[in-house]
């Protein structure tokens, strides 16, 4: 006889495995296909990679966190200050980051560190509600009850926005699925590439050389403010109550901007003091004049950020603010010690691609670093303007050629690793030269030159074919990196000018 | 609240959760409560008072008619008060515009200001389905209730409120008021039925009505298009209405179904009709029915009743059989006109339907045959049915398109505009400039050959989600979760973002 009821109980418990399953699929699904049609760009790639690290660098290993916008992130970097001081910080800025996402990110990082001060960028206190820079940074974030609590009361203020679309992008994003593609940008040993920059561990670095012109505002700015963001000081107040709950020192920084005004520095000023805050501006003429920096020397990328020659000195004088213990020598630290090399590989191959000047100081800084591959060609008529000073120079670096009478010889030369691992000057006017290699890295490279009379050309083919050499006449110098596995640097000198009339081709 | 606000799939979980966890007696009670706070959230107090009067009002004429000694006069007063209602409410812009066009060819130069108020939720739904009401209990085809109560839930059932579709008390009274047990299955298909409904609106409908925008023109004439393309914006409005009307329906019957309460359907696959008669059996079937049962059936008896013998006597026994028909389906067409909204365009639309199913459907139907006989076309072929198909379809768009124009005149603009040889449209890329990118107009096309591909499916296998119902776990939810996605992924819902702002906002 059949228990009609004997059945009912395992299909309810079939029934409710099945349930959670399908929910745990479709949540697993949702949280993908969020992530998938989120905007792209490299901003949001290297915001979400800066608090990505958070977690994934050893807990409690932070001692300096660096909050802010995109001005922010051009002027610190952490390893620098490591290298110089032992200080372990991080860098937190986003692009236009604003003050409820400093907060949120402060909120977060406290999770996981315990750091001894914290330095604010306060730039977004004079700026209005942007939502693409708020979901930048709460779109990386992970959910928590502060997050959604700061969310609601963001929403509250900026009524256009949707609560529920902060928790399930996708409802915001909903039409991003057209700007699915290949990424703009290039990610090589994590190191993120676009149009020159190169972002790492937080800190963004760009060689460009701008605003020579301008001028620092003098140490008198008078009286004249303007009118502060109210959200803002509503976070700045938030970050401030947090900071003292946790026993956090917090200081107030702006980054240089040229275009900065003295009605701007005295809100930011006044709200300092009105917080009971340290306060340094960059933009003041003293505190220029204190760190050794001067805008004559190149050291903006543009406008409103630092490149990463300014960086370094606004780095190290903030570094001399701080007063945190050294912690270079202590295992816990090594993750920061272990990248020390790597910066300065980027800071010498950045001076490298922002230097034009002598051929050899160019040469002698490439060779200095091992990472570089470096292939010298020469094209038409190479040698009448070389003097015996360059002449020496090569000797110095380990080339043995004799380029006396040497008149529209081809001539090939490369280093690497430091050394000089080939080279090969031709006998007569007539040969042209030809030589396959093979990077440290595996990428192979075909290296030509030829004089005048024998085909006139100077030509260094990368994996796709390109001759990324500039075919000047000349000595031309293309510059492999094995790092980032790419060619980096091409630039060509005119030797067969008049020896003092050396000039260089980018 | 809009049936695809975030909001109202929150009050239907909420109200789901609630009405299972209630006793079965008392659910009718709750839905009623849920009905209600959905219409003073949705219209304010005030024209709630107004729905609930006349629910009221019905309830006391259907309840008290038995005992009334002219059961007509309760039910002409019923009626009359209810037609009022509607047109102050509905209607009262057409006849605004008939008395200042009158007073302008008399001369006149005073004009009545338009009214603009602020008509009841779901008005032209609910006194359909109220006067239904009352005339089935006149006729006898129903019981009185005893309780205004539950008349109410009958008529703001919120789902149902503010696009139908019009149902009749009797069918739902067993649905309403004896609920049956929770059932699984109906919250799995009502939830299946909701997601394809939204993927019909916010994925298709939307998409087709940037065409439509685009094509139409803000004047409603076409403006700057003309030749093929004013034929693909005709055709691309009758799709768009489907596509939103049907979704709409979708999620309404989804809804009620998750509630374990059937509502009758709205569509049954109207495009794949072989004349014009049988797309009306399909489209929009809760109206086509009411018209025919409440205004084309009471006409012919009356029409027939008074003018069939003086029409014998004048003009012959085939005359008195015919005219009255016609007569009492130009009424039924005028009124399905007019419901749609108080505009010449709309009538005229409707009217089209008169003048092809008379003129093409009866009076030349002798021809036809005869052409039919003389080309020996076979009736039985694939391709004459799909050529039934396409006249069908087609001339349902020409009536139809007159809706979108900003007026009668407007439409007829806008067709005159349709006669200029272009085909080249098709191939030279303009179809990526006419409303929609080319990865949106592919999204569009790949949705509506889905969408067509189940409706063939359903006429040879009946229910899409029943067979689904049978497959493996696997297969199923791997159907379901891709219509999920793909609504939540190319949904056109909320402002969308672009990049772009970002890039161009600058730091």
């Amino acid at each position: 006889m059949v228990n009609a009821n004997k059945g009912t109980p395992n299909r309810f418990i079939r029934g409710a495995a099945q349930a959670i399953i399908v929910f745990a699929v479709f949540c697993a699904l949702l949280v993908w296909v969020q992530r998938v049609v989120r905007p792209t760009d490299v901003h949001h790639e290297i915001t979400h990679r800066s608090i990505a690290r958070i977690e994934e660098i050893p807990r409690n290993s932070v001692d300096v966190v660096f909050i802010g916008g995109s001005d922010n992130y051009h002027t610190f970097s952490p390893i620098e200050l490591f290298d110089t001081y032992g200080i372990a910080s991080i860098q937190l800025g986003s692009s236009g980051q604003p003050m409820i996402a400093s907060y949120q990110v402060l909120f977060h990082t406290l999770k996981f560190h315990k750091p001894q001060v914290v330095v604010l960028d306060i730039n977004s206190l004079l700026g209005g509600l942007n939502e693409s820079w708020t979901r930048m940074v709460f779109d990386s974030l992970p959910l928590s009850v502060s997050k959604i609590q700061t969310i609601l009361s963001h929403t509250k203020i900026d009524g256009t926005d949707s609560w529920m679309s902060y928790l399930f992008p996708i409802m915001r994003y909903n039409n991003n699925w057209k700007g699915v593609r290949e990424r703009s940008f290039h990610e090589l040993n994590n190191i993120v590439i676009q149009s020159g920059e190169l972002y790492w561990h937080g800190t963004v670095m760009n060689r460009a050389k701008n605003g020579k012109d301008a001028l620092p505002l003098p140490d008198d700015t008078g009286e004249e403010t303007v009118e502060p963001n109210p959200e803002a000081l509503t976070y700045l107040a938030k970050i401030r109550d947090l900071c003292a709950k946790n026993g956090i020192e917090l200081l107030l920084f702006q980054p240089p901007h040229t275009y900065e005004s003295a009605r701007s520095h005295n809100t930011l000023k006044a709200i300092a003091e009105a917080n009971n805050l340290e306060f340094i501006n960059f933009n003041l003429a003293s505190t220029q004049q204190e760190a050794g920096f001067d805008y004559a020397d190149g050291l903006m990328m543009d406008s409103a950020h630092l490149n990463t020659f300014g960086a370094i000195i606004a780095t190290r004088y903030i570094g001399s603010k701080l007063g945190t213990p050294d912690r270079r020598g202590d295992p816990k630290y090594q993750y920061l010690a272990d990248d020390i090399p790597t910066w300065h590989h980027l800071v010498t191959l950045q001076t490298l691609q922002a230097d034009q000047s002598a051929l050899t100081s160019y040469l002698t800084m490439a060779a200095s670093d091992p990472n570089f591959d470096i292939f010298i060609t020469a094209k038409d008529e190479a040698t009448s303007g070389m003097s015996g000073e360059l002449k020496e120079s090569f000797a110095e670096l380990g080339f043995s050629a004799d380029f006396n009478g040497k008149f529209r010889h081809s001539y090939i030369g490369i280093i690497s690793g430091g050394e000089v691992v080939f080279e090969e000057l031709a006998k007569d006017t007539k040969t042209a030269l030809k030589h396959e290699f093979t990077t440290r890295d595996g990428t192979k490279l075909t290296i030509e030159s030829a004089g005048m009379d024998c085909g006139n050309k100077s030509v260094v083919l990368d994996a796709s074919g390109t001759n990324r050499s500039k075919n000047a006449r000349g000595l031309n110098v293309v510059v492999y990196d094995n790092l980032l596995h790419s060619i980096v640097d091409s630039i060509s000198w005119d030797t067969h000018v008049a020896e003092g009339e050396l000039t260089s081709k980018r | 609240m809009s049936l695809i606000a975030f909001e109202f799939f929150c009050f239907t979980l909420l109200t789901l959760i609630v009405y299972y966890c209630l006793p079965r007696k008392y659910r009718w009670q709750f839905l009623l409560t849920a009905s209600i706070i959905y219409y003073v959230t949705a219209c304010g107090p005030v024209l709630t008072a107004i729905m609930c009067a006349a629910s009221l009002a019905a309830w006391s004429c259907a309840f008290f008619m038995k005992r009334a000694r002219r059961k007509g006069f309760v039910l002409a007063a019923f009626v009359l008060s209810l037609a009022v209602l509607l047109m102050a409410y509905k209607e009262n812009a057409f006849f605004v515009n008939m008395l200042n066009t009158g007073a302008a060819i008399l001369g006149k130069r005073r004009r009545l200001p338009l009214p603009y108020w602020v008509a009841p939720l779901g008005i032209s739904y609910w006194s359909l389905m109220l006067f239904s009401y009352v005339a089935d209990v006149f006729w006898g085809k129903c019981e009185a209730e005893s309780n205004p109560l539950k008349v109410l839930l009958y008529t703001c059932f919120f789902p149902q409120m503010t696009l139908g579709p019009i149902s009749r008390y009797s069918d739902m009274r067993s649905e309403f008021f004896a609920p049956r047990p929770f059932d699984i299955d109906n919250l799995s298909m009502g939830f299946q039925r909701v997601f394809w409904g939204l993927f019909k609106k916010l994925v298709l409908a939307e998409r087709l009505a940037l065409i439509v925008a685009n094509i139409y023109g803000e004047a409603g004439n076409g403006g700057n298009y003309q030749g093929f393309l004013i034929a693909l914006g005709a055709i691309a409005y009758v799709l768009q209405v489907f596509m939103d009307f049907s979704g709409a329906i979708d999620i309404v019957l989804g809804v009620a179904r998750m509630l374990g309460i059937k509502l009758p359907e709205n569509f049954d696959h109207p495009f794949t009709a072989q004349s014009l008669s049988e797309i009306w059996q399909r489209w929009h079937m809760t109206l086509g029915f009411w018209v025919r049962d409440y205004v084309m059936y009471p006409a012919q008896k009356t029409i027939i009743a008074k003018l069939a013998k003086p029409i014998r006597k004048k003009f012959g026994k085939q005359a008195s059989k015919k005219i009255p028909l016609y007569l009492s389906m130009l009424v039924t067409w005028f009124t399905v006109g007019f419901w749609h909204g108080g505009a010449w365009k709309f009538i005229f639309g409707s009217g089209l339907f008169f003048f092809v199913m008379i003129v093409g459907g009866l009076l030349l139907e002798p021809v036809f045959e005869f052409l039919k006989r003389l080309l020996q076309v076979n009736a039985e072929t694939w391709s004459w049915r799909f050529f039934g198909r396409v006249r069908s379809f087609l001339l349902f768009t020409l009536s139809v398109s007159f809706g979108r124009a900003a007026s009668l005149r407007a439409g007829f603009a806008f067709w005159r505009r349709a006669f200029h040889w272009n085909p080249w449209v098709f191939f030279d890329g303009t179809l990526f400039k006419i409303g929609l990118d080319g990865k949106d107009f592919w999204v569009m096309v790949i949705g509506m050959c889905v969408v067509a591909f189940v409706s063939r499916f359903e006429m040879a296998h009946g229910s899409a989600r029943e067979w689904l119902k049978k497959q493996n776990i696997v297969f199923k939810w791997a159907v379901l979760f891709g219509l999920i996605f793909a609504t939540l992924i190319f949904g056109m819902y909320g402002e969308g973002y672009n990049p772009a702002d970002f890039i161009y906002g600058g730091f």
